[in-house]
């Protein structure tokens, strides 16, 4: 990703890119999803959707459903989009709160249209023009071992050079401390100006050479292995990915055109590998078509992400477990970082203190809504959950949590991943319901709140029935011209 | 929890941020679950930024009166409405100098890349005009024109916006009115004994001085100005002095009749601070702010820029200038009571204990005023006067936060804009620039496209700019073309 973006990025400029890689580290290719941002990185790149769908046997994505989280048999989705409308200038979850406590039984995800359309498996474009059809976004679902050959050959196109083999050693100079050359397995001895590393988990450069230092964020996500495989197509794909808690974490299921890309997510105290895979294929959708791969990491970030002249970006720079799926968004940022902030040669600290500042920012913020997902259960069926219900959480996270359960106020910030809309989801899907709602709802009776509610209702469930089939439009890509990517839904 | 416990709120002050409290208050919450009422001086209170009787604004006031539904014929009326397109620096950032910060657009960005990189590129091409050639609102001020944004977007017109020059008492009497139609009640009278609970200290209830029965209330806002009668006085919350950043601590000011009206604020910089000229539709009204340790005058008002410690603190929240005084550089005082009226609403207290709410209001308001006041100080340090005032404001150690953003557009001419920041990137790039800010290096993507096609895109903006600012109208023609 790096590459296609800093080859698409800097065309025009005096830079050369080469990047490095061994067939020797895999990637774990078993299917990704995204958030929406991918659209952007998409679209800055100029890939065309449709054809981008095709090759890498891409779906949509319009959330993802989160089962058996707060209690076993509960469900939800969390969208990519609203719920409902403002009204006087107050959020749309403060009238909801008001009619709950009225004593209606409606879900506020009755209220948002990429719920009710994810739930039919529908899908048409956004549009943007401030009707019911402008309150979501999308995102996708790819086949990783074909994007990454895509973004290859992007990347190839336009020049960036590309030598496969393992680096054996880094040398840094000895006076600046600046990486110099890395020397591969050939004796190849490769010189650069920067030093991008995306050797993933391991940091072959910033932590191996540079001792960036880890953070350890285990005790709020302690969830360390996964195991992972494909299986059969078992019918026309949905459009959001499943997240479904079990007794030692969650499994994922993402939808492909053409398989499922499925996974285990578990903490490694609370069963054996062994156990893990056995409850794992025997939750399969389908037949696995693939052997089951292990995988360990530890949930953290870099203490520093950007050492002298060496940048460290996607897994190298930090991880967290892919519960809402930001691992490509967190590589994206990083890069977008890394341009915004592009060094010359005399590698001015102030560029880089600030992109360990923002970097910092982002995985903290998406820690603390990742966190909420475990913390605010009430199940207590087995040691993990019992052990996340009551850890200790980050006191950012327990400020959030506080106003939202005493008065609905979500904590708003500019930077980071996951604006209200999301923290609305995920809260109420887990079963934490603000006990007040704004005063500002008071303005209507109870009779016109009532009244109101059920319009936004029915006109979310016409919306959803009016749209075609999340297959249709896979089979129909490159008919209909997706417009630009917005970070809000509704501008 | 159908009825909120906290019913009776007391605003305490009849400034200009108690009255548009007041009446945003009533405008957004339920008339028949809150009871609001103001305890308004006969004699108002003096404020530093109308001690001129002109009150500068930014386009953001607008949306308060578009939820007030105050029209602007109606401000042209009765508060004597002048029109600003931005403010004219002069002086700064040293004699001989100038630069205009156009509250409207500057250029725009190409591929994501902010303008003010592309345009230190073709600057340092010789390829470029000066930075405010680009924007639409400066130089259609240079021509003494003014017009209204176009809505429609692909018009460079729909790149202007405006602020407001006010004759402030007319303006605060025009919001009084405004809150009492939407059920404000209105008492009279100056602040008295304010009277706190044995048990914890919370404000009970407030006297009127000189008789009366005490205003017993849930929940009260201070909007008494500097003096903060309510938060400084009663509850002790103490006061954050900023003069060793902002050393202007005295204003002198005169009302001037037959001034040719212009469309922008003129700020001059003078020996040991500045003084403004504001337009209003008669006449103008001039301010002058200086340093006391470098300067005397006789009549001058005292006043210290700074903030209370907390802004909200037990059952007391205090807006305006008893919550935080920034020197009036920059128009932006009602902007912090925009901010502080819409927060409050969004945390709007139940009960007595409102210690979560209190501390959120205080996390972003704090952040709020922390941020505008940075750009303030950069206008300050920023400067190659040789005063012995500007030495020593080119001297001083700035905040850390501000020290870090110089240093980031200092290094690549990048604009940091944390969470809680109200001035635009467009606002920061005009000061670093104007003040003389020179970057060492700006964006590298700035560099990517094609130099050919930077330049005459910079040119057609240039080509289009000018001709759009040739077409608007004269703004006498404009002012007599208004209802008046």
């Amino acid at each position: 990703m790096t590459a296609a973006a800093l080859s698409k990025k800097l065309a025009g400029l005096p830079v050369s890119i080469r990047l490095v890689e061994s067939a020797e580290i895999g990637i774990v290719g078993v299917g990704e999803a995204t958030v929406p941002h991918i659209r952007y990185f998409n679209q800055t790149l100029g890939l065309d959707e449709a054809d981008f769908i095709k090759k890498t046997q891409a779906t949509i994505k319009l959330g993802i459903k989160f089962a058996d989280w707060a209690r076993i048999g509960d469900a939800y989705i969390h969208p990519f989009g609203e719920f409902g409308t403002h009204i006087h200038k107050v959020d749309f979850h403060h009238y909801w709160v008001k009619l709950r406590q009225l004593g209606d039984p409606h879900p506020i995800f009755d209220y948002s249209l990429p719920c009710i359309a994810a739930e039919r498996d529908r899908f048409v474009l956004p549009r943007y023009d401030n009707s019911i059809f402008s309150s979501y976004g999308y995102a996708y679902h790819f086949d990783t071992n074909l994007y990454g050959p895509y973004l290859r050959d992007y990347a190839e196109a336009r020049g960036v050079r590309r030598t496969e083999g393992k680096v054996v050693d880094v040398t840094l100079d000895g006076e600046t401390g600046h990486v110099r050359s890395v020397r591969m397995a050939s004796g190849e001895i490769i010189e650069a100006d920067l030093f991008v590393d995306c050797s993933g988990f391991r940091g072959l450069i910033i932590e191996q050479q540079l001792h960036a230092g880890y953070r350890d964020w285990t005790n709020y996500l302690p969830c360390n292995r996964a195991v992972a495989c494909s299986s059969e197509w078992t019918g026309e794909p949905s459009p959001y990915t499943r997240a479904t808690a079990l007794e030692a974490g969650w499994q994922w299921r993402i939808p492909l055109q053409h398989r499922d890309g499925n996974g285990y997510v578990y903490c490694s105290e609370f069963i054996s590998d062994d156990e893990a895979a056995a409850r794992f294929l025997a939750n399969l959708p389908g037949r696995p078509i693939s052997d089951p791969i292990f995988l360990r990491f530890t949930g953290g970030l870099r203490k520093t992400s950007w050492i002298r002249n060496c940048v460290s970006v996607g897994l190298a720079c930090g991880f967290i477990e892919p519960l809402e799926s930001t691992s490509i968004y967190l590589t994206q940022q990083g890069i977008t970082a890394l341009l915004e902030l592009f060094p010359d040669r005399d590698f001015d600290q102030a560029g880089i203190d600030e992109f360990n500042r923002i970097m910092n920012l982002e995985y903290e913020r998406v820690r603390d809504f990742v966190a909420l997902h475990y913390h605010a259960t009430e199940r207590d069926d087995s040691p993990m959950w019992d052990y996340v219900r009551n850890m200790a959480i980050p006191e950012s996270l327990a400020y959030k949590m506080r106003l939202w359960k005493e008065r609905g106020h979500v904590v708003k910030y500019k930077d980071g991943m996951f604006l209200e809309p999301s923290w609305h989801a995920v809260y109420i899907g887990q079963r934490v319901i603000p006990e007040r709602y704004d005063p500002r709802v008071d303005h209507l009776s109870d009779e016109e709140l009532r009244r109101g509610m059920a319009l936004v209702r029915e006109g979310v469930d016409k919306a959803a029935e009016s749209m075609t089939s999340h297959q249709y439009y896979l089979d129909n890509a490159g008919l209909m011209i997706p417009p630009p990517f917005r970070k809000h839904a509704r501008g | 929890m159908a009825e909120p416990r906290v019913r009776d709120i007391l605003i305490v002050g009849g400034t200009i941020a108690g009255w548009l409290t007041a009446a945003i208050l009533a405008r957004s919450l339920p008339r028949e679950l809150y009871h609001i009422r103001l305890l308004d001086a006969a004699t108002p209170v003096v404020e530093l930024e109308t001690l001129g009787g002109g009150l500068a604004t930014l386009p953001a006031l607008r949306t308060a009166h578009a939820l007030l539904g105050l029209p602007e014929a109606e401000l042209g009326r009765s508060a004597g409405a002048g029109f600003s397109l931005g403010a004219d620096y002069a002086g700064w950032p040293r004699p001989g100098g100038r630069y205009f910060r156009p509250f409207g657009g500057t250029g725009a960005a190409l591929d994501g890349v902010a303008f003010h990189n592309l345009w230190q590129r073709m600057r340092r091409a010789s390829a470029a005009g000066e930075l405010e050639d680009y924007a639409l609102g400066a130089v259609a001020a240079r021509l003494g024109r003014f017009a209204p944004p176009s809505s429609d977007r692909a018009s460079v017109l729909s790149t202007l916006d405006y602020g407001y020059h006010l004759d402030g008492e007319a303006y605060r009497q025009l919001l009084r009115a405004a809150a009492l139609q939407h059920g404000v009640l209105r008492i009279e009278g100056e602040p008295g004994e304010v009277r706190l609970r044995g048990t914890d200290g919370w404000i009970e209830a407030v006297a009127a001085a000189g008789g009366g029965e005490p205003l017993v209330a849930d929940f009260f806002i201070d909007c008494t100005g500097a003096k903060a009668c309510l938060l400084g006085e009663a509850l002790s919350v103490p006061f954050e002095d900023w003069t060793h950043w902002l050393p202007c601590d005295r204003a002198v000011a005169v009302r001037e009749s037959g001034e040719v009206p212009f469309p922008f604020l003129r700020v001059e910089a003078q020996g040991a601070g500045w003084q403004w000229r504001m337009p209003l539709r008669e006449g103008a009204a001039r301010l002058r702010v200086f340093a006391s340790a470098h300067e005397q005058a006789d009549g001058a008002v005292a006043f210290a820029s700074g903030r209370r410690a907390r802004f909200w603190e037990r059952n007391c929240v205090a807006i305006g200038a008893a919550a935080s005084l920034l020197d009036p550089l920059e128009p932006a005082s009602l902007q912090a009571v925009q901010r502080g009226i819409s927060q409050f609403l969004l945390l709007m207290p139940f009960k007595d204990d409102a210690a979560g709410e209190a501390e959120e209001y205080n996390r972003i308001m704090t952040e709020t005023v922390e941020r505008m006041r940075d750009l303030v100080i950069l206008h300050y340090k920023a400067n190659r006067r040789e005063e012995p005032f500007w030495r020593a404001c080119r001297e001083m150690q700035v905040p850390d936060i501000l020290a870090y953003k110089i240093r980031l557009f200092e290094a690549k001419a990048k604009i940091l804009a944390l969470d809680e920041e109200m001035f635009r990137d467009e606002d920061w790039a005009a000061v670093y620039l104007g003040q003389g800010v020179q970057p060492r290096a700006y964006d590298v993507l700035a560099d990517a496209p094609d130099k050919a096609l930077v330049r005459d895109q910079l040119a057609g903006m240039r080509k289009a700019i000018n001709a759009a600012a040739e077409a608007t109208p004269p703004y006498a023609a404009f002012l007599q073309g208004q209802p008046a």
